[in-house]
């Protein structure tokens, strides 16, 4: 049986405080003329943005490794980082941006956390009640995008596969807006989540989490980017890692053998060890394991050989068998709902698609 | 295709299976979609009735490799 918050997040809306139930949120303003030239050290991603957008990106160490998962919004000549740290510390966050940020002129790293608190709503009708308690200007709100409002700014960026949005509000009035998402949830039958809900939303969707911890590879080192198949947030450019990356890349092309990507597989059953094996020799190792609460699949992420990260390639594993697929888990109810036509009251009259296309590989 | 038809700006061995096609993935747009399946068609002999082909289809690279596979095998059954 499915869990409420769970629910909610993949049939309706659900919300949390972030300040209350993690992932560690931080909010962090790089203000001053210098700003931009800050930004295009600090991450890893191309950076083109108009005032009001927003892209995903990276912070990484000199190493290549990921240091934190990262949202840069534009606003106006400062630049906004919403930044998910997993089990980084706050102190060792800071002062990374700060040792990184040494020598650049003009500008400064402001932190929101004193004055603001983050609220996220995620679900196929969040966007429905984002718009009834801030305004129906947000049913327009394009993805990657973000809005200035009198509480403070809402952002839509979801990390579950669903419509997703993270509200940056002032601490004075955080506690009356909660009580009004509340009340005006009752008519979407909206759920308060806690981070574990969120995590296991992200991890079925199939979106990046800073909170795994990646073994590292034998004979190549801590896991980067490029083997948690990120490489469309590294840019050309000169930036805070880039060095270990193109070090990896050389390393990578002269014993091509040692690649690895993380690969997401159906389970027949959870294994009795984390080894997955092609024709009895060892081929990678799971990372994390989980039972999908959307479509009650037993999956996992996998570092896998790269050549056998593959749709279709069936793997043993200590008393069962592993397919490798094309992730997502499920099949989001938020591909289906046009905020031009539909409305949570009707939401019986949309098509949605079955729970997932998946199915498990047979047992051994 | 992607490259050379469609004109992403990544060296192809710098793609990733499961990279977003669309929005700051490779930066597809609404355009480039039905460009894709123009490509698809013609080069992969591999039918993609609208309305017929899920949505989830086309959320990564691999996610339509798996969609292109699995049609021609059901084609050739």
């Amino acid at each position: 049986m499915t869990a409420p918050g769970h629910r909610a997040l993949r049939e309706a809306a659900a919300y949390l405080r972030h300040d209350r139930s993690g992932p560690s949120v931080d909010v962090l303003w790089l203000r001053g003329d210098g700003a931009r030239d800050a930004v295009l050290r600090l991450l890893s991603s191309r950076l083109l943005l108009r005032d009001g957008q927003a892209q995903q990106s990276l912070l990484l160490r000199d190493d290549g490794t990921i240091l934190a998962d990262v949202t840069v919004c534009a606003d106006d000549e400062s630049y906004l980082l919403v930044i998910e740290r997993g089990p980084l510390g706050r102190d060792a966050l800071l002062q990374h941006l700060a040792a990184r940020l040494d020598g650049l002129d003009d500008v400064a790293l402001e932190d929101a956390a004193p004055t603001h608190e983050v609220i996220s709503l995620h679900g196929p009708f969040a966007w429905e009640l984002v718009a009834e308690v801030l305004g129906q200007d947000l049913v327009a709100l394009p993805y990657l995008n973000f809005f200035r409002m009198d509480e403070g700014l809402v952002l839509r960026a979801g990390k579950t596969g669903e419509f997703g949005y993270d509200l940056l509000v002032r601490r004075e009035l955080a506690d009356g807006l909660v009580t009004r998402i509340a009340e005006a949830g009752a008519a979407f039958d909206a759920v308060e989540i806690d981070a574990g809900t969120l995590s296991a939303a992200r991890f079925e969707g199939w979106f990046f989490d800073p909170s795994i911890d990646y073994p590292a590879i034998e004979g190549l080192g801590p896991v980067t980017p490029i083997e948690l198949q990120l490489q469309w947030r590294l840019s050309q450019r000169e930036h805070v890692g880039r060095a270990a990356l193109l070090s990896r890349r050389a390393a990578l092309s002269e014993r091509p053998e040692l690649a690895r990507k993380l690969a997401c597989v159906v389970l027949s059953a959870t294994p009795e060890d984390d080894v997955l094996r092609l024709d009895g020799a060892p081929v990678g190792a799971l990372v994390r394991k989980a039972t999908s609460p959307a479509s009650g699949l037993v999956f996992g992420a996998a570092l896998l050989r790269a050549d056998l990260a593959h749709a279709g390639l069936v793997l043993d594993a200590a008393g069962a068998r592993a397919k490798v697929v094309a992730p997502p888990l499920l099949d989001n109810r938020s591909l289906y709902v046009d905020a031009r036509r539909h409305a949570y009251r009707t939401r019986d009259e949309i098509a949605f698609g079955a729970p997932s296309r998946l199915s498990a590989p047979e047992a051994p | 295709m992607l490259t050379t038809r469609l004109k992403v700006q990544v060296p192809p061995d710098e793609i990733d299976l499961d990279a977003p096609l669309f929005g700051t993935g490779l930066g597809l747009d609404s355009v480039d979609a039905v460009e894709l399946v123009v490509a698809i068609e013609a080069e992969l002999k591999v039918r993609m009735p609208e309305g017929q082909v899920g949505p989830w289809a086309f959320r990564t690279v691999h996610s339509l490799v798996d969609y292109v596979v699995t049609a021609r095998q059901a084609g050739s059954a």
